[in-house]
């Protein structure tokens, strides 16, 4: 059964202004954790890295900030990945064999950020708050929850440098927190 | 010859001058591993060589005694010498010294100043007469080469001399007189062809009775070049038969542990390929699977529960605003409609005017012309008569608009909300909640891969366990192997090995065909034709011939006959004999014989031993084994003793190695009791080690041994605190003991 969806959630596929914080978390996590700038060169300089692309690790800190309730405005230089929200998840398979696209993503991501947002979808469909300023809402929730997310994870870093490195570390540490969300 | 006096001086480890004094029969010299058994038996090598004849060179500088050497001042020379006295075979005594001078350079690296090699012959006074070597030991065959071959054997694997395919053509050449008909049978062969020559041109002159003969001559030329054929492809067959026995027996005391080793490489390789399977099947991308199977939505119910629910009031409020929009819509529909009511009576009114009154058309155009369209007086603007019309337009109008209006409410009320994103996103959350993927089980998914990813390496560990002790147990099996092969290179080409088999086997079976079969028959037509063809031939000069032609040819399978009867006769006595040393020397009882057969598929020479039933017995035990190869090599020394008029020693060293403790005393208690032979053999039998570890001489070993007849025995060994990291302070000491 197709959802015919609105004009908002199509324009916020279109978005690229995923944002985080430049001079903390590009360096010491997305750049140590993912290939960055992936997808379109060898693969010599993925080896060694858990993510592929910079946006899956963006992904996980936000679902890390969202299942820890943790939503923090962004402060200082600040970075997007110039990438359409709706290409994310759409993995390049001759270039990556062993990985699955999981562009089903979108719509979970999407109603989070509904569910987490004060947007009023009201004032959107009476004309009264134009599609780009609800997009925009959803966009800095998006990213205030990853900014949450990483700097959970720059918290842990701290105390245990290589903590993210084990082969399960990704998974155990935000599982920890889905639990505390269930409950 | 007969070995008196061997002198050996700053050889090797025999520093300073040693002496041993041999007489015939047995002589023993005892020394444990290491103490200079193969340098004694080296040296007495290093004599009778000749480096030149056998193709060979000793490295001199090796032969230098160390410790002689690094005793010697910069400058100053130092002389190694081996020296041998015998006696030849008139009895007559002859000396050979091979010696050489060495200078220390101030270095201290050494030169050779000099070297010498030469025979002495006795003179009435006192002196001596030098003499080359090569004269004595080929001239007047005191130890020519081939004699050392079968004389001079390091270690117990080398006494199994046919191991190397050309001994018996040695054998042959030196004992027997089958090489003297060589020439008889190459003239008997030029004598049968030249007078079938001439049978065929004499023929030829009876056209007749030529014409027949020629045709038979055709078909015999025929058969020929099949028999030549058949030989020739025979000859190749052997080469192959023999090629690859040779592989075969290079290997085969290793077969066993290779086949074994094999084994262990295929089920190892099994293994790790099973691994390898098992290392596909792990998925441990933990972290990328958050992303790839969605395991990031593990704790995602509660927001998504949070967002249907945030849709469900969306969509309930924006129902409740429509639904008002509506109710006031409907309210003002009815009031509308009384509007309209009305309306239509003013309309209806409108339409009773009377016919004075105008339109609103007529109204505007009059207003326009400034005249009462309806009265026909002037009503220019400004006057009561162009405000009066005016008037009336603007009431017209004013009720006309209202009308308008009423008639498009409906449409004001769907324009409350433009977008419908809170029913689309409503329907999302719906469909994720009820149709999407079931986060409650994601959970209980993780557990289940993680769970499976471990019992997987549990089983990879098990398997590499069992790799590890497979591998484990093939090292030992390698490490056990003392042949010196690369078992476990060898295992490797197992497929190679058999393939040697399999080509050994087929040329076996070709060749049995060929000899047995293809030969034969092709021999028997060919003997047809010539019977036939005697009978064709008609002219008398050509029946002539013939007879000559037939001489030849029986003079030729003669030959042949005598050859072979010659080759039987040769391994007949050479059986006879080692049997005879084999019930000598036999310590184990044992009835069975030794069979010496030609292997007719190379031509070689098989000994077995053979139980009483007439079978092989292919696994004797090694004093067995040995007794027999010795047998061999006795018989061979006694058939030269037979046919060349001298005799020679036998030099063994280690013969008994692998004999169980005790046997070998056994063994040379019947040698000494029974052979009338020189022999010089190096040994570690009657030795054994006493309380401190040290090798000690079995007295009453000996003393048993010399009961039976007095002989020479030696014992050597190395002078104890010399440095084991310091060749120069190795020597040798020679004890002659009782």
């Amino acid at each position: 059964m197709e959802v015919v969806l609105g004009n908002l959630y199509e324009a916020w596929l279109e978005n690229t202004n995923s944002q985080f914080e430049e001079d903390t978390f590009l360096e010491p996590i997305i750049k140590r954790y993912c290939y960055w700038h992936g997808g379109t060169t060898d693969k010599v300089d993925i080896k060694g890295k858990t993510f592929n692309a910079a946006y899956e690790i963006y992904i996980y800190a936000f679902f890390l900030g969202i299942y820890a309730n943790k939503r923090r405005p962004l402060v200082g230089n600040k970075r997007n990945f110039s990438m359409e929200m709706k290409r994310w998840g759409n993995i390049n398979l001759s270039m990556f064999p062993d990985r699955r696209t999981y562009s089903q993503i979108q719509k979970y991501v999407f109603s989070a950020l509904i569910a987490k947002s004060d947007i009023d979808l009201l004032a959107i469909d009476r004309g009264d708050l134009s599609i780009p300023d609800g997009v925009s809402i959803l966009m800095r929730t998006l990213s205030e929850y990853a900014n949450g997310g990483f700097y959970l994870m720059k918290e842990k870093m701290e105390s245990v440098p290589d903590y993210f490195d084990g082969q399960q570390s990704f998974l155990t540490f935000i599982s920890k927190y889905a639990q505390k969300s269930k409950q | 010859m007969i070995i008196k006096k061997l002198i050996i001086k700053n050889f090797r480890s025999y520093y300073g001058e040693k002496v041993f004094e041999f007489q015939k029969g047995l002589n023993l010299i005892l020394g444990a591993n290491g103490d200079g058994k193969t340098t004694f038996f080296d040296a007495l090598d290093f004599v009778f060589s000749i480096d030149d004849v056998e193709r060979r060179s000793f490295s001199y500088s090796a032969c230098v005694s160390k410790k002689m050497f690094s005793e010697l001042a910069p400058g100053a020379t130092g002389k190694v010498m081996v020296s041998v006295d015998v006696l030849n075979s008139d009895n007559r005594p002859r000396t050979i010294e091979r010696e050489m001078e060495v200078r220390k350079k101030e270095d201290g690296t050494m030169s050779i100043v000099s070297s010498s090699h030469l025979g002495y012959l006795p003179l009435i006074n006192g002196g001596r007469k030098t003499v080359m070597v090569k004269d004595l030991l080929y001239g007047e065959g005191l130890f020519p080469p081939i004699i050392k071959k079968y004389s001079l054997f390091k270690g117990e694997k080398a006494l199994n001399i046919f191991e190397d395919k050309t001994t018996l053509k040695n054998l042959i050449n030196l004992f027997s007189d089958i090489k003297d008909l060589g020439p008889y049978k190459d003239f008997a062969k030029f004598g049968e062809d030249t007078s079938s020559r001439a049978v065929t041109n004499a023929q030829r002159k009876d056209k007749q009775a030529g014409e027949a003969a020629a045709q038979l001559l055709r078909e015999k030329e025929l058969l020929e070049s099949y028999l030549a054929q058949e030989n020739s492809r025979l000859a190749d067959l052997r080469t192959t038969y023999s090629d690859n026995q040779a592989r075969i027996d290079a290997i085969e005391a290793d077969l066993e542990t290779i086949e074994l080793v094999h084994g262990m490489q295929d089920a190892i390789k099994d293994l790790q390929d099973e691994v390898d399977i098992l290392r596909d099947k792990l998925d441990e991308n933990y972290s990328t699977n958050l992303l790839d199977r969605l395991w990031i939505l593990n704790g995602f119910q509660p927001v998504l529960e949070e967002f249907a629910e945030k849709m469900s009031d969306f969509s309930e409020k924006k129902q409740t605003l429509i639904n008002i929009e509506k109710e006031r819509a409907i309210r003002e529909k009815a009031e509308r409609e009384a509007e309209a009511k009305t309306i239509a009576e003013l309309k209806a009114k409108l339409t009773e005017l009377p016919w004075y009154i105008p339109d609103v058309k007529t109204m505007q155009s009059m207003l326009e012309k400034e005249r009462c369209l309806v009265c026909g007086t002037e009503a220019p603007k400004g006057s009561s008569a162009y405000a009066h019309i005016a008037k009336h337009l603007e009431e017209a109008l004013e009720h006309i608009n209202k009308t308008h209006k009423q008639e498009h409410k409906e449409e004001i009320v769907e324009e409350l909300f433009k977008l419908r994103n809170v029913e689309s996103l409503h329907q999302m959350s719906i469909q994720l909640y009820q149709y999407g993927i079931n986060l409650n089980d994601i959970s209980a998914e993780i557990e289940k891969e993680k769970s499976r990813n471990d019992g997987l390496h549990l089983e990879i560990q098990d398997k590499n366990q069992t790799i590890d002790e497979k591998q484990t147990e093939m090292a030992r099996v390698l490490s056990q192997s003392a042949s010196g092969h690369d078992i476990g290179e060898l295992a490797g080409s197992w497929l190679n090995i058999k393939h040697w088999y399999k080509t050994r086997e087929d040329a076996s079976i070709e060749i049995e065909r060929i000899t047995s079969k293809r030969i034969p028959e092709l021999k028997k037509k060919i003997a047809e034709n010539t019977e036939k063809y005697k009978k064709a031939v008609v002219d008398i000069t050509a029946k002539e011939f013939l007879k000559i032609n037939t001489f030849y040819k029986l003079l030729g399978d003669a030959l042949e006959r005598a050859e072979s009867r010659t080759l039987e006769e040769f391994m007949d006595k050479l059986a006879t004999t080692a049997n005879r040393f084999l019930e000598m020397l036999n310590i184990d009882d044992f009835t069975g014989e030794i069979d010496i057969s030609r292997d007719f598929r190379d031509n070689s020479i098989n000994v077995h031993l053979v139980g009483s039933d007439g079978k092989n017995i292919d696994n004797p035990n090694t004093s067995l084994f040995t007794t027999m190869h010795l047998s061999v090599l006795f018989a061979i020394s006694e058939l030269t003793k037979d046919n060349l008029n001298s005799e020679y020693p036998m030099i063994l060293d280690a013969p008994t190695s692998s004999f169980d403790e005790g046997k070998d005393k056994t063994f040379y208690q019947v040698m000494n009791e029974k052979l009338d032979k020189q022999c010089i053999i190096v040994t570690k039998s009657y030795l054994y080690k006493d309380e401190s570890d040290k090798f000690a001489v079995d007295e009453k070993g000996i003393q048993k041994l010399l009961s039976v007849k007095h002989i020479p025995v030696y014992r050597i060994q190395k002078r104890t605190g010399f440095d084991k990291k310091d060749q120069s302070t190795i020597e040798t000491i020679v004890t002659p003991l009782f």
